[in-house]
């Protein structure tokens, strides 16, 4: 089959339906990153600063101060501080469990406590919402010490009739609820709803515009750089909570119940602050920040949000710092349909670019499916964090064409991490936290399902029972995305645009960092956890199907030291068709895919479930720990497996259909 | 003799409507799981689906891919046929850790590999 039949079939596959993506959301556009000048100081163009506890005591500074307390005069709210100071003067306290503890001074003790009892004298609200309703430009709402379930928020109806004309809806049928659906009804889904502008008498474009540059609905803001935020030591000091029958009082424990989709969603909320409180129990997600310039997630914990502790979508200048977060049945974070600020930007937008739209750092993620995840999550910087126990760490993909505007994702940054001991067997019947999303390998730290031009150096990376990093390619033959496809892509072939460009280097595989202490949370859940000091390998370091289906480019692993400190010892890309290699340089590295590999991924995908690998989907048992017996067999029964299945006609059938799609015979080593 | 053949006959009859499922069927059967906004496409999980009949099933997957399709955006990404989303749904369901798996998640990741999906 020639390329250009590949192309004509290119071109016949526009007219066939459908897609698939991360979550339901109404068409979405990246804010325009300029700042609105509109409202003093300007919202949006720059991560907002945090403004101090003092100045809401004081009232320096712009905007109006709204307290929510719990008891008679903030009785009940300065009983818990009071309760919570005492046990930080003891004991000290942690904001992240891998970080040591802090101390809290007498001096520091006085002073929160002073300033509570002067905010207490003001407070006038007993529930969040009112509050921020009654908010605007520039204010603060500050919350005093309390599990505030938002009664009069829950009693709202899902699905709520009088906004049922709200809709987005296409010629399809499919509907979404729109930005006047979350104005008109705000705890239809969500336990607080922060409306960032308003709704303009323009209705939204139907059919959505292919450029996603600049929201082209967009009101005036009315509720821009809101800070919203806890008064206690700690996060766990303010609880914003969703759900109900918990196991015990700790503020990590599992509830049974769930009442909202959202707890917190701020929406066209350029200038957006979170800080010093945590977001519990929601049946979706816990912070939810959408179409949004200019946003800070500030010391906030997520626990228990049945999808994502933060999702944050089509978002730009945002900051998560000194965040931590466990329980998501999907990930803790998850930056999607970051703006295009990275290689395939459009400079006339974003004249500063390249850059990174977001930075997620100093955060501990734990516990979950995934720590963090972005389908579409352009130019999001990754630093800094702790990322263990989960049943996978990282997870940036392209695998939502549709829905996720920023095709194909690239540009992600993830430097400087530890990435460890992620391997939390939750697919498992009974799981201490119910798995939302499947087809996700057990015990990798990194698994990238087609990204391009990323980097990945001075992270260490240990203990991850199956790989260090997953590098795949997402076969985007007939795709169509959402919105424009901005020139740039690292990849050569129009046709394999996924997976290229990525480099891994500098980064210290299957070695416990010095000074590095174990600390409870690791175990949670009955996390496998190896070695804590000296080596502790990874299972193969550096997974990679070898472009899979045809060629990519650009894909380099160097400078990386294994266990032993030398590069040597570092393992990839793992057992495939014999012709296996992880190229050192990156000008130059050109794959020519793995048909062993494709089966493999086609078997997890595609949930074929073979008697031998590689057609057999593996990845639901955690793999036998590194340097074990059992590993090495199981490596051995992999590499027998794999010429077995090059000999069989199935193989045949494969590397025919691959032809047939790429135009590209397939090789045989 | 008659009497038992035209038993046998609506037996059969019934028999098909309940479970041999025709591509048609969806339209009259309701999809599994909680409703959002019209649709189960962002909440229906795995213990949904093993609750439907195969006609609730099938209508599911309509729900599905009639939400991630939106033909007006002129988005067009490879879908899985109803008898390849079947299948990956059904092997996934199955196994005894799935039930809280959302079934568009499933979905979207067999999707991305939809090229190999009917081979």
């Amino acid at each position: 089959m020639s390329r250009l039949m590949v192309f004509v079939a290119l071109i016949v596959g526009l007219a066939l339906p459908a897609a698939a993506y991360a979550h339901l959301e109404r068409p979405s556009y990246w804010p325009d990153p300029a700042p609105d000048t509109a409202v003093t100081p300007p919202a949006g163009g720059k991560v907002p600063a945090l403004r101090s506890l003092e100045s809401a005591v004081t009232g320096h500074g712009p905007g109006k101060v709204r307290v929510v307390c719990q008891g008679n005069g903030g009785s009940k709210s300065l009983s818990l501080l009071s309760a919570s100071i005492d046990k930080a003067r003891k004991h000290g306290y942690r904001l992240r469990p891998s970080q040591p503890k802090l101390r809290l001074t007498k001096w520091a003790a006085f002073r929160l406590l002073w300033q509570n009892v002067l905010l207490a004298r003001r407070c006038a609200y007993s529930e969040i919402q009112p509050a921020v309703s009654a908010s605007g430009n520039n204010d603060r709402v500050v919350v005093m010490p309390g599990v505030y379930t938002e009664p009069t928020s829950r009693a709202q109806p899902l699905n709520d009739p009088r906004c049922a004309g709200m809709t987005q809806e296409d010629s399809g049928g499919a509907k979404t609820p729109s930005y006047k659906y979350q104005v008109t009804c705000p705890n239809d889904q969500n336990l607080i709803h922060v409306q960032g502008r308003a709704v303009p008498d323009t209705p939204p474009p139907s059919p959505p515009l292919k450029n996603r540059q600049g929201i082209p609905d967009l009101g005036p803001c009315v509720r821009c750089n809101l800070q919203l935020e806890g008064t206690g030591v700690e996060p766990t000091d303010v609880i914003i909570d969703g759900a109900s029958d918990y196991e015990s009082n700790d503020p990590e424990a599992r509830p049974h119940t769930f009442h909202k989709h959202v707890i917190v969603r701020a929406d066209r909320a350029d200038g957006f602050v979170a800080h010093n409180f945590t977001v519990r129990g929601a049946l979706e997600h816990g912070l939810y920040i959408e179409e949004t310039d200019g946003y800070r997630v500030d010391t906030v914990k997520m626990f228990w949000n049945a999808d994502y502790g933060n999702l944050t979508f089509t978002s730009d200048h945002g900051l998560y710092t000194d965040c931590d977060g466990m329980g998501a049945g999907d990930a803790v974070l998850y930056p999607g349909g970051a703006p295009e600020t990275g290689e395939q930007a459009d400079k006339s937008f974003y004249p500063d670019a390249p850059r990174f739209n977001t930075t997620v750092r100093d955060c501990d993620m734990r516990g979950s499916v995934l720590a963090y995840s972005g389908s579409m999550g352009n130019a999001v910087r990754i630093t800094h964090n702790n990322i263990y126990g989960n049943t996978a760490g990282i997870s940036t993909d392209t695998i939502s064409a549709a829905g996720h505007p920023g095709f194909p994702a690239d540009s992600v940054q993830i430097d400087n991490n530890y990435i460890y001991s992620n391997n939390l067997e939750l697919f498992k019947a009974n799981a201490p936290v119910p798995p939302a999303v499947g087809i996700l390998p057990v015990g990798v730290g990194i698994f990238w399902a087609g990204h391009n031009n990323g980097n990945v150096w001075g992270n260490w990376i240990w203990d991850n029972w199956r790989n260090a990093a997953f590098l795949l390619s997402i076969p985007n033959f007939l795709v169509t995305p959402e919105g424009n496809v901005n020139p740039g892509v690292s990849c050569e072939d129009p046709g394999l645009s996924t997976s290229c460009g990525n480099r891994f280097f500098w980064n210290h595989l299957g070695r416990v960092p010095k000074g590095f202490k174990a600390f409870p949370e690791l175990y949670a859940f009955g996390n496998h956890v190896g070695a804590t000091r000296g080596a502790a390998p990874n299972g193969v370091d550096f997974w990679w199907d070898e472009g899979g289906t045809g060629p990519t480019v650009g894909n380099c692993w160097f400078g990386n030291l294994g266990p032993d400190g030398t590069e040597a010892s570092v393992t990839g890309p793992g057992v495939g068709d014999g012709n296996d290699v992880l190229p050192r340089t990156c000008i130059g590295s050109k794959s020519n895919g793995d048909p062993v590999k494709v089966q493999y991924l086609l078997s997890c995908f595609l949930a074929r479930e073979g008697e031998l690998p590689p057609e057999q989907c593996d990845w639901y048992t955690l793999p036998p720990k590194p340097g074990s017996l059992s590993a090495a067999r199981k490596q051995r029964a992999f590499a027998k497996g794999a010429r077995e299945f090059l000999e069989t006609a199935r193989a045949k059938q494969l590397e025919d259909r691959i032809g047939q799609l790429t135009g590209i015979p397939v090789p045989r080593p | 003799m008659r009497h038992w053949c035209v038993l046998a006959l609506l037996a059969a009859l019934v028999l098909a409507s309940c479970g041999s499922g025709s591509e048609s069927e969806p339209r009259a059967a309701k999809p599994v799981g909680e409703e959002l906004v019209g649709s189960v496409a962002q909440m229906a999980k795995c213990s949904d689906w093993n609750a439907g009949t195969r006609a609730q099933r099938l209508a599911t997957i309509h729900d599905i891919r009639q939400q991630v399709n939106l033909k007006d955006s002129a988005v067009h990404t490879p879908e899985l046929s109803d008898h390849a989303a079947y299948q990956v749904l059904h092997n996934m369901c199955g196994k005894d850790f799935a039930g809280s798996f959302r079934l568009y998640k499933l979905y979207a990741r067999a999707a991305s590999f939809a090229a190999f999906a009917d081979n």
